[in-house]
């Protein structure tokens, strides 16, 4: 593998990175973070449903109906949570294994083999098939649709959520943080949590649908959680989230590239989510422990 | 009776006490609001097994040797239990935050060893996939004795320990001021859910295990004001939705366990729900009559 022929797959897993921290942000301080884990379950029946109603798997379709699925998901688990004995952790436990057993049923049911979906695919994403069609095909450099499909969807979707929660951060920290304020000016905190919910079904589907389940739940919990470790305010926390989800990203690919040529034979790579995941969780655990000696050193003075 | 062959009966009988002790573990860890640690705890299983599988590998042994897999499933699981733990001791981090994190990570690292173990020359790495859904065709006697006993300890640690699991539940400032420590209670009935994870892992698989611990003992708790009369009813319906599940999925081949445990663990909620419904409709409707 050569770093050319990987510009596209680290493209997707950067931008990724972002749209999940954004989002991410924003669950982290609903104490919703869960939400993103079930929803990226959840969105797989979503993508079935699409392979069968558009026998052509158009993105958008797939988008859509990922969407659906992962705002019904959301819907369901704040129904049982209402409506029977169920916790939060069970309703969304609950939502989370229901959907996605109906997802495989799906998938294993309707042998889908030709549209290159299948459970492990879905699980473990695809990061190494999001490549360029190479020169040879008869694609010019100039043709910009030479770009994968993924990487415009990622980055509409980027652009959707970014232009929608960067502007109104104000009045989604108020509904957040003081939902009782919020409804004595007047503001419908119920529009506001739907607004939140609805943005974090879009996000996960992109992402679950571009890269996989497993970087999509690392990426959305990970840095943020990392951030939070580290302190500050919630601008401070977010840069930070972003620079730490840019870094896991890249320490992944370095990761899933180099260390298997030292440590297996040549010319085989790691699986690049799982190596995402993998150094997204290291720098968390090695943040909580530079924190803590820190934190010993200053007890010592 | 006719052509159900022996061999299937025996895998829905040893299914039915893996869902039965599942689902009994499960109320518990539902009400102590541990459902997503057990998510955790099934998640860690996959690098742990994966690791073992390596190590084996490296060593010369046997690869799908089953005990020493489950040994490193569970080393998997306490090694995940231990960090989780670290981390909340030296951070101001919420629950839900951390366990997102956690499942993502250890989930992350089980695919890269299976990646791994993908470019190894063996011919035995196929059985590890068939672990993320879980499949009946994959369930062999050893199997079978493996979940029977490691399900029976479970079940009988629990029994054991089901008052103060209890109590802990019901009333944790009189279970602290009797000087139990519910800190290790909690973590003793993790252990159990480890233990019955590992027992049902080639029935319903790692991802799906989750349902079984959830779904019955909801679909008990909607039937049910004690928590004795929940127990059994979860129990009752653990084990026929693992039976089921499991049972159908070895009559057709194309249907994977775990799923099939899922959605017929499914069906059996939405019928107690409406069941549960029906009865408050009845008990209103006397009450305005009388």
């Amino acid at each position: 593998m050569s770093l050319a022929l990987d510009i596209p797959a680290l493209l997707a897993a950067l931008l990724t990175a972002m749209i999940a921290c954004l989002m991410g942000h924003f669950l982290f301080l609903r104490q919703g973070l869960l939400y993103a884990n079930a929803v990226s379950h959840a969105v797989l029946p979503g993508i079935v449903a699409a392979a069968l109603v558009s026998h052509t798997l158009s993105p958008l379709t797939i988008l859509l109906c990922a969407t659906l699925a992962a705002m019904l998901s959301l819907l369901l688990s704040e129904w049982l949570e209402k409506h029977t004995i169920l916790n939060t952790q069970g309703a969304m436990g609950m939502t989370l294994t229901s959907f996605f057993a109906l997802g495989v049923f799906l998938l294993e049911q309707l042998q889908l083999s030709h549209f290159h979906i299948d459970v492990e695919h879905a699980l473990y994403g695809n990061l190494e098939g999001i490549m360029m069609p190479s020169l040879a095909d008869g694609v010019a450099w100039s043709d910009v649709w030479f770009v994968p499909y993924e990487i415009w969807m990622l980055a509409l979707v980027l652009l959707v959520v970014a232009a929608i929660v960067l502007p109104l951060r104000k009045e989604l920290m108020v509904v957040i943080f003081d939902p009782i304020y919020a409804d004595s000016i007047g503001m419908s905190t119920a529009r506001w949590r739907y607004v939140l919910a609805g943005l974090t079904a879009i996000a996960a589907a992109a992402c679950f649908q571009a890269t996989g389940a497993v970087v999509t739940i690392a990426l959305f919990a990970i840095p943020v959680t990392t951030a939070a470790v580290l302190g500050g305010d919630a601008m401070t926390q977010l840069m930070m989230a972003l620079l730490i989800a840019i870094t896991s990203v890249l320490l992944g690919y370095v990761l899933a590239l180099y260390v298997p040529l030292w440590l297996l034979t040549e010319g085989r790579t790691f699986n690049g989510g799982g190596s995402i995941a993998t150094a997204a969780g290291l720098i968390l655990l090695a943040t909580v422990c530079v924190k803590k000696y820190q934190d010993r050193q200053l007890v010592k003075k | 009776m006719m052509d159900i062959p022996y061999n299937s009966l025996l895998v829905a009988l040893v299914s039915a006490i893996f869902g039965g002790t599942a689902a009994a573990v499960g109320l518990f860890t539902l009400l102590a609001r541990r459902s997503m640690a057990v998510d955790l705890i099934t998640h860690c299983t996959l690098p742990g097994m994966a690791f073992a599988f390596l190590l084996l590998y490296g060593f010369g042994m046997s690869e799908r040797s089953l005990p020493w897999l489950t040994v490193g499933g569970i080393g998997g699981g306490m090694v995940g239990l231990w960090i989780f733990s670290f981390i909340k001791r030296h951070s101001r981090l919420r629950d839900d935050s951390l366990l997102s994190s956690m499942i993502g990570w250890s989930f992350g690292i089980g695919i890269v060893l299976l990646s791994a173990i993908q470019t190894l020359p063996v011919s035995s790495q196929a059985g590890l996939e068939d672990l993320l859904l879980g499949s009946a065709a994959t369930i062999t006697l050893h199997d079978g004795i493996r979940m029977t006993v490691l399900a029976s300890v479970s079940a009988v640690l629990l029994w054991f320990y089901r008052p103060a699991f209890t109590l802990m539940l019901m009333d944790p400032v009189f279970t602290d001021s009797i000087g139990w420590n519910r800190r290790r209670l909690e973590f003793i009935l993790l252990c159990l859910v480890l233990a019955v994870v590992m027992s049902g892992l080639t029935a319903a698989g790692l991802i799906l295990v989750l349902s079984l611990t959830i779904i019955p003992p909801a679909a008990a708790l909607l039937l049910h004001r004690s928590m004795g009369g929940a127990l059994v009813t979860a129990i009752v319906l653990g084990a026929l939705s693992s039976a089921v599940g499991v049972g159908i999925s070895s009559w057709q081949a194309r249907v994977p366990a775990g799923s099939m445990i899922t959605l017929t663990a499914l069906g059996l909620f939405v019928l107690a729900f409406g069941v549960a419904r029906l009865v408050s409709w009845v008990g209103r409707w006397r009450a305005s009559s009388r």
